[in-house]
């Protein structure tokens, strides 16, 4: 049992600290902490992926021959927990965690050569196609639809809550394929690119005033057959791989503390002397410093080659609680304050004078957008589900 | 970092796990004190203690590994008094002489000591009403001796020495000593102590010892931790087992879904106790400075706590109206989680002490 760092461990985050103080300028710092949605906009995001890229630091957890760097779990967690001290963005996981792990694990060679390295550069920008309006928890009851037609899939349907689609360039989707006796069996999972004749994206509004997610309509989209992830009837087994990495890679912690250090700050400034505000933030700390052990267990766990397993729904029920916990206390921090909501997007590029603080700008619709933690990648009563059956035989 | 155990400590857990389960027999439980013989027959009294005192120099993290298992068949044995505070406090602050004549006693299981601090305010900020005069009388009153009625070498007492904290041990029989013994909620006792210029012997010289107290209630509380991380887990294993069986409409009543996530609920909480539990110990073992080692104490104590009262009022719950009754053994574990919360800092003082220590990350 040892929680330090060993040298070489420790000149490691030397030089990881050293990239990140010359490299996170306090304007992404700034542009990270005014953005209410869940996801920070590419024009954030993808500056600061190419400055990764050039360092070869975009996907801890790919592997070397497909552009990762090469690092031990215990490397990854030190950068990860560096990026969350320097409050650096955070890239959108959708190609480099999600997709990237399902092309690098089932995609043909010819989709890994020409896919992995636009994920790394951040050339591809991806969203995701699995939710739909009828099927939601019940995923596997999706019923959009490719059709066989020669060389083509013809895709017709909807696809829902879908992240950063007026963004993005490509969607990785799970399809009906077929209709057999396990609804499971026919589905499976495709690479579309989102200029196909045939696709409109219908922005949807967050109850916190934010465009972050979308339906995406197909009307005969014509999709290659080449676009097909490994075989017909298996993107069930895909997209479940894919929302493990989802559900949490086993790092979030330490971004909890930053925000909860944030909130703290501001919880000073409108509710200085509150102690039940205090008491509530040293309760949300005790939870994240456990979370923490429970990530670093996991770790250890990865580290001696055993399987995060079920862990990771665990971790992603109480991220999101905590999420949610952090935005509420900050919220009520500001009391009166919490009146305001200013409609204008992006918040740190206002060409207006807004009607409170900075501090104070982001933190009501952070609280409103964040009410979707507990009910994307999997609601907390799924995961519950997952966990009784692992945890408990139930 | 590595967070696993070696072999020799999997395997002293699992020979811990099975001589309890298999020797520790209610009538035991029963009689603190009586199962005491055969802890000291199988080490586990020395454990911590340095092998110069006939000690096997084992941490606080091996420490956990018996404390978990005895949460889990809700010992009674004055271990974390006797063994974690009071000879943990000798070895910090007694002098040769004094290591030399009482801890070779604690290791073979004759000599048990125990620990008078509590007196009604915080435990953890270090104030102390008891003053020891220059000849080292001792005045006042002491609350919350766990442990009391079967010590047999009387108390370690700490005062306050006119500069900084003292600890002294007084004898069972010394004069102007009054022993107010009750029961406690959990199956053992405690005690009030009145202490009328009470003669005592000092630890160690004269230096003050508020560090080597903080530190032996710290280590404490990280074992009574682990204690009851292994005290919910079995409450839970049991309330798991009987949601499986136990027919009502015509099914088990872990087939319905409330039932199912809150029992889900209570594992998951178990988890988190694990964790903030694991980092206590390590804090305790590894050599970290005291902000960051109280820091983390303080952390285990409210999230354990918290924990496993959710756990053990579910796993009353659960058992239905047989769980209320002395019948089944679900209520001995909420009636050990309370006396978990009532000693050695409650939640709302460890808390308080965690807010005031600066934020460190785990790594």
């Amino acid at each position: 049992m040892r929680l330090a760092l060993t040298a070489d461990e420790r000149t490691f985050r030397d030089e990881v600290r050293a990239f990140l103080a010359d490299n996170v300028t306090p304007d992404l710092v700034r542009a990270q902490n005014l953005t209410p949605s869940v996801f920070a906009e590419p024009e954030i995001t993808l500056p600061w992926q190419r400055k990764l890229h050039a360092k070869g630091w975009v996907a801890p957890l790919w592997p070397k021959e497909h552009g990762g760097p090469g690092w031990t779990p215990t490397q990854v967690y030190i950068f990860e927990s560096e990026c969350a001290r320097a409050e650096a963005p955070r890239l959108s996981p959708l190609g480099v965690r999600m997709v990237g792990p399902v092309i690098i694990g089932f995609g043909s060679p010819a989709q890994k050569a020409h896919y992995l390295p636009r994920i790394l550069s951040g050339e591809d920008y991806w969203c995701q196609g699995y939710s739909e309006p009828g099927a939601g928890s019940d995923l596997a009851s999706l019923s959009t639809r490719a059709g066989r037609d020669g060389d083509h899939y013809i895709v017709n349907g909807s696809k829902i809550w879908t992240t950063h689609a007026h963004h993005a360039n490509r969607m990785f989707a799970l399809l009906r394929t077929s209709e057999g006796a396990r609804k499971q069996d026919g589905i499976s999972f495709f690479l579309i690119d989102m200029t196909s004749p045939g696709i409109t994206v219908r922005p949807i509004k967050t109850i916190g005033g934010d465009h972050e997610v979308n339906q995406v309509f197909f009307d005969d989209v014509r999709v290659p057959a080449a676009n097909l992830v490994g075989s017909e009837g298996s993107g069930w087994s895909y997209g479940k791989y894919l929302l493990e990495f989802e559900r949490g890679s086993g790092i979030s912690a330490l971004r909890l503390r930053a925000s909860l250090d944030r909130a703290r700050q501001a919880a000073l400034k409108f509710s200085a002397d509150d102690d039940d505000i205090a008491r509530r933030l040293a309760d949300i700390s005790i939870d994240i410093d456990s979370l923490e052990m429970t990530e670093l267990r996991v770790l250890s766990n990865l580290e001696s080659g055993q399987n995060p397993g079920h862990i990771s729904s665990l971790v992603k029920l109480r991220m999101s609680e905590i999420t949610q916990a952090i935005t509420v206390v900050a919220m009520e921090a500001l009391g009166p304050h919490a009146l305001a909501m200013e409609p204008a997007r992006p918040l740190y590029g206002l060409n207006h004078a807004p009607a409170v603080d900075e501090e104070a700008l982001p933190v009501v619709a952070r609280y409103l957008d964040s009410r979707a933690f507990t009910i994307f990648g999997g609601t907390s009563e799924v995961q519950r589900e997952i966990l009784a059956k692992a945890m408990l035989g139930l | 970092m590595n967070l696993t155990w070696t072999d020799e400590q999997n395997a002293l857990r699992s020979s811990a796990e099975r001589f309890l389960a298999e020797r520790y027999i209610a009538a035991m439980r029963a009689a603190p004190g009586s199962a005491w013989e055969a802890l000291a027959q199988l080490g586990w009294l020395g454990l911590p203690i340095s092998s110069a005192y006939g000690g096997a120099d084992g941490s606080l993290l091996d420490v956990t590994l018996l404390t978990e298992a005895m949460g889990r068949q809700r010992v009674t044995e004055p271990y974390v008094s006797a063994v974690v505070l009071t000879a943990g406090l000798i070895e910090a602050c007694g002098s040769e002489a004094q290591k030399t004549a009482l801890l070779p006693g604690i290791v073979e299981g004759s000599c048990r000591i125990a620990f008078a601090h509590e007196e009604g305010v915080d435990p953890l900020l270090g104030y102390l009403g008891v003053t020891a005069s220059p000849g080292h009388r001792l005045s006042g009153r002491k609350l919350v001796v766990l442990d009391a009625a079967t010590a047999t070498h009387g108390f370690l007492v700490t005062a306050n020495a006119g500069r900084g904290a003292g600890v002294f041990h007084v004898a069972p029989s010394a004069a102007g000593l009054q022993i107010e013994t009750y029961p406690s909620v959990d199956g053992r006792s405690a005690a009030n102590l009145i202490l009328d210029n009470t003669p005592a012997e000092r630890l160690g010289d004269v230096r003050d010892r508020a560090e080597d107290i903080v530190r032996a209630i710290d280590c404490a509380v990280a074992a009574q931790c682990a204690d009851m991380v292994g005290a919910m887990h079995a409450a839970l294993d049991a309330t798991v087992a009987y949601a499986k069986v136990r027919q009502q409409f015509g099914r088990p009543i872990g087939a319905n879904q409330v039932i199912k996530h809150r029992l889900v609920e209570m594992a998951i909480r178990g988890e988190e106790a694990r964790s903030s539990a694991l980092l206590a110990a390590i804090r305790c073992s590894d050599g970290s400075d005291a902000a960051t080692r109280s820091r983390a104490v303080s952390s285990a104590k409210v999230k354990v706590a918290k924990a496993a009262r959710a756990v053990t009022e579910d796993a009353v719950h659960i058992h239905g109206a047989m769980g209320v009754t002395e019948e089944l053994d679900v209520g001995g574990y909420l009636q050990r989680s309370i006396a978990f919360e009532a000693v050695l800092g409650t939640v709302k003082q460890h808390r308080a002490r965690y807010a005031s220590l600066a934020s460190v990350s785990v790594s």
